[in-house]
């Protein structure tokens, strides 16, 4: 039978060309568009290295009263109002029978939080290659547990990780998989130390206390190497910079706890110098940043772009199909005549159809190994390698997909009107022969 | 002779009502992709209120900075720089404003009133107000003697004023900003986020900012927080300006021991510095992106619709055959399929056009962000202000047409041709 489709589709060179032409354009077409957003979705795929539902962070803003009084001489001399007004609000927070853990971060610590700071770091005592690494920073005050506010989970357990007992002790650091990987070619490296210098040694550098997955600061890019460096003291540093982050009991309601804070606490603290601006959960901040850094953009251009060139497929081998069965409809009648059922009839122009695509699709390949081969590459993890950041493996599953895309337009196009052909009676049909 | 054509087009659209249709929504579909790709490029680039002058408007937001020891920043522009460039012989006025990456929604409020409202609060100066056509409902711009005494005035847009004070009748009312009480100067008319470089809803002197006094006071580089557009004496003379651009950083860099300068190639056009971020700019590649785009929205339906037509001219080549017989040329036959493909095509481009603007006008949030990743982002929290003159003007339908005509040359045009290449015999026998 597949000889018997492929003599006819030869015969019919010069109107499937015009489709073939189509499918193979479409192919490439789609694989230019598509392929960067299955990378991002294979990344969307990744653990975040987080818990995101039920994580907060509380918006404070500086009330007018106070605007630039703030003085960091002052507030490292003396307990300022400053402090005693921010611990206050903290408690307040942590003291509800609602919230589970609370956190004190700067404004580049927290998922979507738009802006990040990095910088290098050296493996200690070693001449090694510097790694540029994202800094996570938080403040320990009373009572205060980023790793369980965050949910951050342990690299070699997967599961919820502790806070390190001897965090307090200060100068101690926890550092990423894929940082750990890097720096050290294994994750075991709790005592290991790491400095800001270059052979760092002594007090330069950071002792190592624990190691956590890879954490995901937005929702469509693998987890950059990181470290999460842990300040003991919040004096000298202007507590509006900061950001209080908190995380609810499981099954608390978010929203009806936004009210409380809102209704309650928010008032008491109306005339000081940290007002409370609003609350965001960490998927309000992802879905802002991913709006704003043009992700969700982008996943719309390829969502509209894909659906036009479907529905192109879609018109393309219904249209196609269309007039074929028209033009054959002797040889539809002929061969049901000779006993051909509705479903042989069918089939066979689906095989045409199935055998249409694949070849539109495999005449496109050199085309994309050529596109796929020019283009940018930016690897973010240095250790991990995804299947996503191997070209090979990127093209493979992004032609698989559109493959199966294809198909399924293209059959469900060519299924009407072949449908409708097959139905006709052998008499009708051969009546104009 | 068209009106021939119009009734055998009209007999084919009923005979073949699912060719129409097909043919119909194919072109529909290509002409409202194309279409929205046109109108957002439109509103981006064409001079639409308050940026009717960006024909000949050169823009500066992002410089580099060297020094012979190595060091190296990057950012955006400092005001600094306005006064190297002043008195150059082709500039008319420069404008500075605060970079829209440095822009967020602030809270404005009426004094006594506890709850005010969120918008764009932005530090320009005083030639910000000429090389920007705002239309004042009320009042005048602020000016320079405004700027150099840091007078608290403010000029604010219709809908604050109307959210504020309830008229546009504001000149002399206040306003509270942060900590500081405004006094209004001027009401204009609203303008819209599509126009980043000069939207906001309040705008006060640049010499409020603290950030704006210290970049005039202290640098020795170009390097800070805002953007320079500068407005060239006419758009002949855009070439002229930006020669004397450069020159004068070339200059400030010879006088200047410490730091060089790299303009990444600016100033340049308006339409040019919407692609530009902090880093060299190819805009050949972007460019040459977008044709990309452009080609494929026609090519892929033209294909389509090429198939359809060639299928159809098989079953017509008798029809051929007898008006070649009686002596058509095949140029008359060419041009009465096309004038025939035409009539369907201009349905589907009608369709099309309907379907954009309704896409547009539903989708306004993010439709301008849809090519590209930037210029917008800033006020993402503004839906940007569609209006009629941006959807029903001569180079909107023009284009639609254009696109239709093209659209229906390279679908048509091919298989009508191959059709008639059989001789008349040959077309008489064919039997489809």
């Amino acid at each position: 039978m597949i000889k018997m489709i492929f003599k006819q589709l030869w015969n019919q060179r010069r109107q499937n060309g015009w489709i073939l032409l189509e499918l193979t354009v479409i192919t490439f077409f789609i694989f230019t568009t598509s392929v960067e957003v299955v990378r991002g979705l294979a990344d969307y795929a990744l653990p975040n290295g987080y818990e995101k539902e039920g994580a907060y962070c509380l918006q404070l803003k500086e009330d007018k009263a106070y605007s630039f009084k703030y003085d960091v001489k002052e507030d490292k001399a003396k307990d300022s109002i400053f402090h005693a007004n921010f611990n206050q609000l903290l408690l307040a927070i942590k003291g509800c029978p609602e919230v589970e853990a609370v956190a004190v971060t700067n404004q580049h610590s927290f998922p979507g939080s738009g802006s990040q700071t990095a910088l290098a770091m050296y493996p200690e005592d070693s001449t090694f290659t510097p790694l540029n690494t994202v800094r996570y920073r938080t403040y320990l005050a009373d009572g205060t547990d980023f790793i369980k506010a965050y949910g951050l989970t342990d690299a070699h357990t997967g599961e919820l990780m502790q806070l390190p007992e001897r965090i307090h002790e200060g100068r101690k650091v926890i550092v990423s998989a894929s940082f750990a990987r890097y720096m050290f070619g294994t994750i075991d490296v709790v005592g290991k130390g790491i400095g800001k210098v270059h052979n760092p040694s002594g007090k330069d550098l950071q002792e190592i206390v624990g190691v956590y997955q890879d954490f995901k600061r937005t929702d469509f890019q693998v987890g950059y190497p990181s470290i999460l460096t842990i300040n003991t003291k919040m004096k000298g540093q202007n507590p509006f910079d900061h950001f209080i982050i908190y995380r609810l009991k499981e099954g608390v309601d978010g929203n009806a706890f936004e009210k409380k804070v809102m209704n309650e606490i928010a008032p008491r603290f109306a005339n000081t110098p940290t007002v409370i601006q609003g609350i965001e959960s960490f998927e309000e901040s992802l879905n802002w940043y991913n709006d704003i850094i043009g992700v969700y953009n982008h996943l719309r251009y390829t969502a509209v772009m894909l659906f036009f060139v479907l529905l192109c497929v879609f018109l393309g081998m219904t249209g196609t199909f269309w007039v074929r069965c028209r033009a054959r409809r002797q040889d539809i009648g002929l061969m049901r005549s000779i006993g051909a059922s509705q479903a042989t009839i069918t089939r066979q122009f689906m095989t045409e159809a199935w055998m249409l695509v694949t070849i539109g699709f495999l005449i496109a390949q050199p085309l994309i190994i050529h596109y796929i081969h020019g283009l940018k590459w930016n690897v973010i993890d240095l250790t991990a390698h995804y299947w996503q950041d191997s070209k090979t493996w990127l093209t493979l599953a992004t032609d698989a997909l559109i493959y199966i895309l294809m198909m399924l337009i293209a059959l469900l196009g060519t299924w009407f009107p072949v449908k409708q052909a097959s139905k006709d009676l052998p008499a009708e049909a051969l009546r104009d022969e | 002779m068209f009106k021939i054509y119009l009734r055998q087009a009209w007999n084919l659209v009923k005979q073949n009502k699912l060719f129409t249709s097909i043919y119909v929504i194919g072109t529909g579909l290509a002409i409202a992709l194309t279409m929205i790709l046109f109108i957002v490029h439109y509103i981006k680039f064409a001079p639409i209120y308050p940026e009717e002058n960006r024909g000949r408007t050169l823009v500066i937001k992002a410089m580099e900075a060297n020094t012979e020891e190595g060091r190296n920043s990057q950012g955006c522009c400092s005001p600094y720089l306005s006064k190297v460039l002043e008195g150059l012989p082709h500039l008319e006025a420069i404008a500075v404003a605060d970079h829209q990456w440095m822009l967020s929604p602030s809270e404005v409020s009426n004094p006594g009133e506890i709850n005010g409202l969120k918008t764009i609060v932005r530090h320009v100066n005083d030639g910000f107000w000429q090389v920007f056509t705002f239309r004042f409902l009320a009042g005048k711009p602020f000016t320079k003697a405004d700027m150099d005494a840091k007078q608290q005035v403010a000029v604010v847009q219709e809908e604050v004023a109307l959210q504020l004070f309830g008229t546009t009748e504001a000149v002399g009312k206040r306003l509270i900003c942060g900590d500081k009480e405004f006094r209004v100067v001027g009401v204009v008319e609203n303008s819209s986020v599509a126009a980043p470089d000069s939207y906001a809803g309040v705008w006060i002197p640049a010499t409020l900012s603290l950030q704006y006094e210290d970049e005039m006071a202290n640098r020795e580089h170009f390097i800070g927080l805002f953007t320079i557009n500068l407005l060239s004496t006419s758009r002949a003379d855009n070439d002229l300006l930006k020669e004397e651009v450069r020159e004068a950083i070339r200059q400030y860099d010879a006088d200047n021991t410490q730091w060089k300068h790299n303009p990444w190639g600016q100033p340049v056009e308006h339409w040019v510095s919407l692609y530009q971020s902090q880093t060299e700019l190819n805009i050949k590649e972007v460019v040459l992106d977008l044709l990309y785009l452009l080609l494929a929205m026609l090519f892929i339906p033209a294909l389509n619709l090429s198939g359809m037509i060639s299928s159809r001219m098989d079953h017509r080549l008798v029809e051929i055959g007898v008006r070649k017989a009686y002596g058509a040329s095949n140029a008359s036959i060419l041009r009465q399929v096309l004038s025939e493909n035409l009539v369907l095509t201009v349905a589907g481009g009608l369709v099309g056009l309907l379907l954009a603007y309704l896409i547009i006008l539903t989708c306004s949030h993010w439709i301008l962000g849809l090519f590209d990743n930037l210029g917008l982002y800033a006020f993402a929290e503004s839906s940007p202000r569609i209006t009629a003159d941006m959807l029903l003007n001569p180079w909107v339908f023009g284009s639609a047409f254009g696109a239709c005509l093209l659209l229906n040359f390279i679908s048509a045009f091919i298989p009508t041709v191959w059709a008639l290449r059989h001789s008349i015999i040959e077309s008489l026998h064919s039997k489809l």
